[in-house]
């Protein structure tokens, strides 16, 4: 049985919006396995997003506990959740959030800058990734030189290209045309699988028939 | 390092537009500061190199109606003949408490000088008659007479002998002109010069050499050798500012003898000390407006910039990752824009388009409190980055 890599008890979140108190999340508790590939999924502003942010620690909990192979994430320092989004996490968004003076190469190299790995290393490596993703010839455009299923790809880039364990991808295909929207999904889906990295899908859409579960948000609150 | 160098280089080539402008401002402000401190300063110098030196002598002596300090002999005229200081009769002091007068921390130069009050022996009109060194030039110009008010003839030398100057207005009484003679206790004198000293303490009606001098009042008295004596000391002080500091070494050194002296050095030290706060309050003024409009538009861009920061803390940046970056950037624009200012402010004051007075003060000035800004700057831009929140910065639209 594979080992137990994200784990959430009893989470609660809320947010405070022009002085009124949003519930996002109510008492969540859930469990992601090694390897595994979960759906998360529900309607617009059910908390998927929010969900995703807790387990990455993107966003602090109000109360309950989140564990990241077995590691408590709501007493982690900035320092350390900033270094677990680095090594251990791969993190695509709804929006598209490049960095908008950054070339693609630029934003895709980001994730691995200031943490050792040498410039020629880098270079080979990000090039690699743009390869992959079929934009190696776009690589010293900037973000609004490109198409928005570009941008969708070079993010995806940016989420792989550190190897993390734990693939995270919030609507990835929400912004993009159907097409494109197959091939990123088939790209998470490969890495998934390939190296047995964990991947959690928030999509409002139709689940994959790839899943291995699916989780139903309703209310911030799951089914 | 490398890498952080090329973030931030990146990030100002990227955004032109915005690293110019916060470079201009750091450049304004620089320039804006080296000119106008380098032109007040200049002002502020000029009014100085006038002011310091207006009031700045007195006159140093032993008058007979106060108790005589140990330094004075008392030493009687003949008649109504008698050694004077300006208006008041004196005792004798030592010439050299010149020497001790000139070596106070305050005080720029003294000089002994003797004056006796004599009588014609053709008319009985009595007459002053000063005796100064002729080879000093400062406390004796400034206090009796100088090579600047002469009205005709020339100016005594030391190596002249038996030749005196004469007040103008005593010349004119007299019909005195250059080259006349005078008889004074005995000896004759040509005139060489006629000068106007205008009002001055140790003004005289004939003037000579000290020796001379000493040698005409110890003929009225003889058997008395004036050889070391002088009637006052003239006194010339370092500036205005220092002229009570002047006084008070004098009075404490000795107690007893007077001092005369003319007060205008008080408006004039009052007008340096004004000079000096409005230059002070300008430069301060101005340095803090425009530092303020700099560092608020700093700030407020590094704000703009929230959701940037928000992502890089998403992916993983640190947050000392990203207070490097931001800090490097703010201090990268605010050296750019003080270096760029100085060469400014050079090239103004070389081309002589404004008369500046670019000292070393004026230029650290200038390239340190922008600097010393864009520190500041650079420091609270940092600080707002690390307090970015990610989830609410990437949240934003």
């Amino acid at each position: 049985m594979a080992a137990t890599v994200l784990e959430c008890r009893n989470v609660t979140k809320s947010f405070l919006i022009r002085g009124a108190t949003v519930q996002a999340l109510s008492d969540i508790s859930m469990s992601v396995s090694q390897g595994e590939f979960v759906v998360v999924t529900g309607r617009s502003g059910v908390g998927k997003s929010t969900l995703l942010s807790i387990l990455s620690g993107i966003e602090r909990l109000d109360s309950g506990e989140v564990f990241f192979d077995g590691q408590p994430l709501a007493t982690a320092s900035n320092q350390e959740l900033a270094s677990l989004r680095r090594h251990s996490f791969g993190i695509v968004f709804q929006a598209l959030n490049l960095l908008p003076a950054w070339t693609a190469f630029e934003n895709v190299e980001s994730s691995l800058l200031f943490i050792g790995v040498p410039k020629d290393e880098r270079r080979d490596r990000v090039m690699q990734w743009l390869g992959r993703v079929g934009l190696a010839e776009r690589a010293d455009h900037l973000p609004g030189e490109l198409s928005v299923g570009e941008q969708q790809r070079v993010a995806v880039a940016r989420a792989l290209i550190a190897d993390p364990a734990v693939l995270l991808a919030d609507e990835p295909t929400c912004a993009v045309d159907p097409e494109t929207g197959r091939e990123i999904l088939k790209l998470l889906l490969h890495e998934a699988r390939a190296k047995s990295k964990t991947l959690l899908l928030a999509t409002h859409g139709a689940v994959p028939p790839e899943a291995d579960r699916m989780l139903r948000l309703d209310a911030g609150r799951l089914e | 390092m490398s890498d952080l160098i090329t973030c931030v280089l990146r990030e100002s080539i990227r955004r032109r537009g915005r690293f110019a402008a916060n470079v201009f401002g750091y450049l304004l402000a620089t320039a804006t500061i080296g000119v106008i401190v380098g032109l007040a300063s200049t002002s502020r110098n000029s009014a100085d190199a006038v002011l310091g030196s207006t009031g700045t002598h007195f006159m140093v002596f032993a008058p007979t109606v106060c108790p005589c300090s140990q330094k004075s002999t008392n030493v009687e005229g003949a008649g109504d003949e008698g050694f004077m200081a300006g208006v008041a009769a004196v005792n004798l002091i030592p010439a050299n408490l010149a020497t001790e007068i000139k070596n106070l921390p305050a005080v720029a130069d003294a000089s002994p000088y003797l004056m006796a009050r004599l009588h014609s022996k053709s008319d009985g009109h009595a007459f002053a008659v000063g005796g100064f060194d002729v080879r000093n030039g400062l406390a004796v110009g400034v206090t009796c007479c100088a090579p600047s008010d002469l009205v005709s003839g020339r100016f005594l030398t030391p190596s002249d002998i038996g030749l005196v100057m004469a007040e103008e207005a005593y010349a004119k009484r007299h019909g005195l002109d250059i080259g006349d003679r005078l008889v004074i206790a005995g000896t004759s004198y040509r005139v060489a010069g006629i000068v106007n000293s205008g009002i001055r303490p140790a003004k005289a009606d004939v003037y000579m050499p000290i020796e001379e001098a000493r040698k005409v009042a110890a003929a009225r008295l003889p058997g008395t050798d004036l050889t070391s004596y002088a009637t006052a000391v003239l006194v010339e002080v370092k500036n205005a500012h220092r002229q009570e500091e002047a006084f008070t070494s004098v009075k404490s050194l000795f107690p007893g003898l007077v001092i005369s002296s003319y007060a205008c050095y008080q408006p004039a030290k009052q007008v340096m000390g004004i000079n000096e706060d409005a230059f002070r309050a300008l430069g301060a003024g101005i340095t803090v407006f425009i530092l303020f409009m700099v560092m608020h538009s700093q700030i407020a861009v590094v704000m703009e910039r929230r959701r940037e920061i928000g992502l890089l803390k998403v992916i993983g940046w640190s947050d000392k990752d990203v207070v490097q970056l931001l800090f490097a950037e703010t201090l990268l624009q605010a050296a750019a824009g003080v270096v760029i200012g100085c060469l400014i402010v050079l090239v103004i004051a070389h081309l002589g388009a404004v008369a500046t007075a670019l000292s070393g003060g004026v230029i650290a000035l200038s390239a340190g409190l922008p600097l010393l800004g864009g520190t500041m700057t650079a420091i609270v831009a940092a600080w707002k980055a690390a307090r970015v929140r990610p989830g609410e910065a990437i949240r934003q639209i």
